[in-house]
């Protein structure tokens, strides 16, 4: 490879010499230095653009800064990238592309002139010749086609998420550039457009032909847009299949987190209403202990009084039959109150006879008689106490007791929720419901779209019974009925046979990814297999057959995406190098031993041009990758920073 | 300040104080936070805990006309038992005067089980006492 004025490399000349047991190329630089613009550099030259250019390159002028900078007014630099290759047979090939630009007088922005690309070949006398425009594109095809590119070069960083982003769809299309299935597809389309023309021309020699035939035709069209609803369901159907296998890996072992939550909102509320009622209760305890508290902190005074007024009532005090403080007023004055004359001695001896029997006041007495029923109550209220506050105490501590059993419940949930990445959880299990849901639609959807299309199927047998019949009833139309048919089964045949060719490619890959991936696989007794359905989802399947791409790590997941691309290379046919950047920054350090042995393995069959990040290049693949590797190469920047160099190590 | 038999009267140096910390420190008398509510529970932990203290400076606490008959009771059952004398209930001064000195008495003994240190555990203790009565 021959890298002139691009980017960081100035004046570059790398021979990819071949070691003897591997062809394992290794790069190693820091970060910055200029190892992805060395993939740029290869994509550019093939293909003209530069897909994994960074943000900070994409600010500078292609024109290495060195050049820029050192270059006259009236100079001309050119940037050059060459590709010397092995094409078929093992020929020898060169891509060359380069482009010559104008440096403004500042130096700071680049004028461009053309762009020339060319492939050198050798002829039978092993003369150089040239092949330019779609002859030269025709070869790139031919080494490595662009539309497939990134299987051969790539960014490990990106590996591991391989099956996410690169679509069943996309590799589906792509399957199809390789096997040049579109080929057949052409012969298709040819042959109904072929048999078109024919009913054409028959209908002009039978009326009720155009008729029949534009029947056919649309209920044709209403066969294939059924046909392509079903592919859309069953895409669809797949889809959500494999990703509720991925869920169901992921929610493995995990509780209904929704549920979880409701039953933890429902145990707050509880707490939050069992704190309210234990308040009430202190509350009313508090109450009772008040009034009740008065009157048995004055229980004794109480029962005092009622057992003075019980004696008052024996001794027949109370009620009081005389009035003392009348006879003590008629003593003063000693004028009867009744009948008004005048008190003898007699009587007022009597009087006071009386008046010594009578030891209570009228005011008291009343007083007393007032007290009476108060103090039977308050009696009574200290006779109840101890029954009303056992009772009260008992009801709080079954509150009590329910409040510490929600707030165990409500921690265990707390705990159990804590453990789980909720709103994760949360997300991945609403979306099983709606896939589940969707599926379930589609599934629905799919019975009736087959139905109709068994219906339209025999709407079309029935058309082209009608069609056979009205071609055959006019002689001049019977050989070109002879033609249609012949061309009706042609494209039976070819689209027969375009599935076929598909779905042996799909298996020949299903079939390599295995081997290949249970030959690089250090954990062998984990999987079962790899699966590729018809649209190109690729599922790897565990011993308990269960889908687990979503759940496996970073390394088997990079494994997975080698092994697949390794055997898309074998099927394929194309033995184009691969080149890795950054191939094992993903990857643990535990698992970075197994991965190096895995990229000499495949080396003793494969060119592996690797770029690794002097980081990356870690003792323990430095120890595995050094004595395997055919040559090792540094990447260096120049001390004035304006142009990297590589040097064999 | 003269006194009178219309009102009831607490010690001017410092009941008033504790009375005012019974209603805003201590969740018990949450609600009873009235002035005769609080001076009739004052009155019956003093007789309780036989702690009659003579009122220095007398300071009006709240009308006679507060009292409810069942009050009075209350208030007359001590003078009975204070004076061994059923007559002490036609002197409402020295009724009202027995009552006051034994509320002057439970206050200093509530200003003691009251305060930031005995939060909540005033109902607790007094629970307590009430069942050794019971």
């Amino acid at each position: 490879m021959k890298i002139q004025n691009y980017r960081q490399y100035h004046d570059i000349d790398i021979n990819f010499s071949k070691g003897s047991q591997t062809d394992l190329q290794i790069f190693i630089g820091k970060n910055g230095v200029g190892k992805t613009n060395f993939l740029n550099a290869i994509n550019w030259c093939l293909y003209g653009d530069e897909p994994h250019l960074s943000a900070e390159s994409d600010r500078q002028p292609i024109v290495n800064k060195q050049t820029r900078l050192e270059s006259s007014n009236d100079e001309i630099p050119t940037v050059l990238v060459e590709i010397h290759a092995r094409g078929k047979k093992n020929n020898p090939i060169i891509f060359k592309r380069e482009k010559s630009y104008t440096i403004s007088s500042d130096r700071k922005s680049v004028h461009e002139h053309q762009t020339k690309f060319v492939a050198i070949v050798k002829d039978k006398k092993n003369n150089d010749v040239f092949k330019e425009g779609e002859d030269a594109i025709s070869l790139v095809k031919q080494f490595v086609p662009e539309s497939i590119r990134e299987y051969f070069f790539f960014d490990g960083e990106r590996l591991e998420n391989y099956f996410k982003t690169v679509t069943g769809v996309k590799i589906q299309q792509e399957m199809m550039d390789i096997s040049q299935i579109g080929l057949l597809q052409s012969m298709s389309e040819r042959l109904e457009k072929l048999t078109k023309e024919y009913s054409k021309e028959a209908g002009r020699l039978n009326p009720d032909f155009d008729k029949i035939r534009s029947d056919l035709d649309s209920e044709n069209t209403r066969v294939i847009q059924l046909g392509n609803e079903l592919t859309d369901l069953d895409t669809q159907i797949e889809s959500a299949k494999r990703r509720l296998g991925e869920i169901e890996v992921e929610l493995k072992g995990i509780p209904d987190v929704e549920s979880l939550e409701i039953d933890r909102d429902g145990i707050k509320n509880q707490i939050t209403k069992k704190t309210g009622l234990i308040e009430a209760k202190k509350i009313e305890k508090n109450d009772l202990l008040y009034k009740h508290g008065i009157s048995l902190l004055l229980k004794d005074p109480l029962s005092n009084t009622v057992k003075i007024i019980k004696e008052k009532h024996d001794n027949g005090d109370l009620p009081p039959t005389d009035d003392k403080d009348l006879l003590l007023s008629t003593l003063d004055n000693p004028i009867c109150k009744v009948c008004g004359s005048e008190l003898n001695d007699k009587s007022r001896e009597y009087i006071k006879n009386i008046l010594q029997t009578i030891s209570l006041s009228s005011k008291v007495a009343h007083e007393l008689q007032s007290m009476e029923p108060w103090l039977d109550r308050y009696l009574d209220q200290n006779t109840n106490y101890p029954k009303i506050i056992k009772q009260l105490n008992y009801e709080m501590k079954l509150i009590d007791d329910e409040l510490v059993s929600f707030n165990a419940k409500k921690i265990e949930l707390d705990q159990k929720l804590e453990s789980f990445n909720v709103d994760k959880v949360r997300k991945l299990q609403r979306e099983r419901v709606s896939l589940e849901n969707a599926k379930e639609t589609n599934l629905r959807r799919q019975g009736r779209a087959q139905t109709d299309l068994e219906t339209a199927k025999k709407r079309v047998e029935g058309l082209q019974i009608q069609l056979d019949k009205a071609e055959i009833e006019d002689d001049r139309s019977k050989n070109l009925a002879n033609k249609s048919k012949f061309c009706n089964e042609a494209i039976q045949i070819v689209t027969k046979t375009k599935i076929q060719l598909l779905d042996k490619i799909r298996q020949d890959i299903e079939d390599e990814t295995n081997k290949k991936f249970f030959e690089l696989i250090w954990k062998k007794k984990t999987f079962k297999c790899v699966k590729i359905d018809p649209n190109y989802n690729v599922s790897l399947i565990s011993v308990d057959d269960i889908p687990m791409l979503g759940s496996v790590g970073k390394a088997e997941n990079e494994l997975l995406a080698l092994a697949f691309m390794l055997a898309l290379h074998t099927v394929s046919g194309f033995d184009s190098p691969i080149l890795i950047d950054t191939p094992v920054a993903r990857i643990s350090d535990e698992q970075r031993e197994n991965f190096g042995k895995i990229l000499i393995e495949i080396s003793k069959e494969k060119q592996i041009i690797l770029l690794f990040t002097n980081d990356e290049y870690s003792d323990n693949i430095k120890k595995i990758i050094n004595p395997m590797a055919s040559n090792r190469y540094a990447i260096e920047m120049a001390r004035d920073e304006m142009s990297t160099d590589i040097k064999v190590v | 300040m003269t006194s009178s038999v219309d009102r009831l009267y607490v010690d001017e140096s410092g009941d008033k104080k504790i009375y005012d910390r019974l209603k805003t420190e201590e969740p018990f008398f949450k609600n009873y936070t009235g002035n005769k509510e609080l001076f009739l529970f004052a009155m019956a932990v003093g007789f309780k805990n036989e702690k009659r203290l003579p009122l220095g400076k007398r300071l009006g606490y709240f009308l006679e006309k507060d009292l409810k008959y069942e009050d009075y009771v209350l208030i007359n059952a001590i003078a009975i038992n204070e004076t061994e004398s059923l007559d002490v209930l036609a002197n409402k001064v020295e009724i009202f005067k027995i009552a006051e000195e034994y509320a002057h008495g439970g206050l200093k003994f509530l200003s003691k089980e009251i305060g930031p240190g005995h939060y909540g555990s005033f109902s607790k203790n007094f629970e307590l006492q009430l069942d050794k009565i019971i």
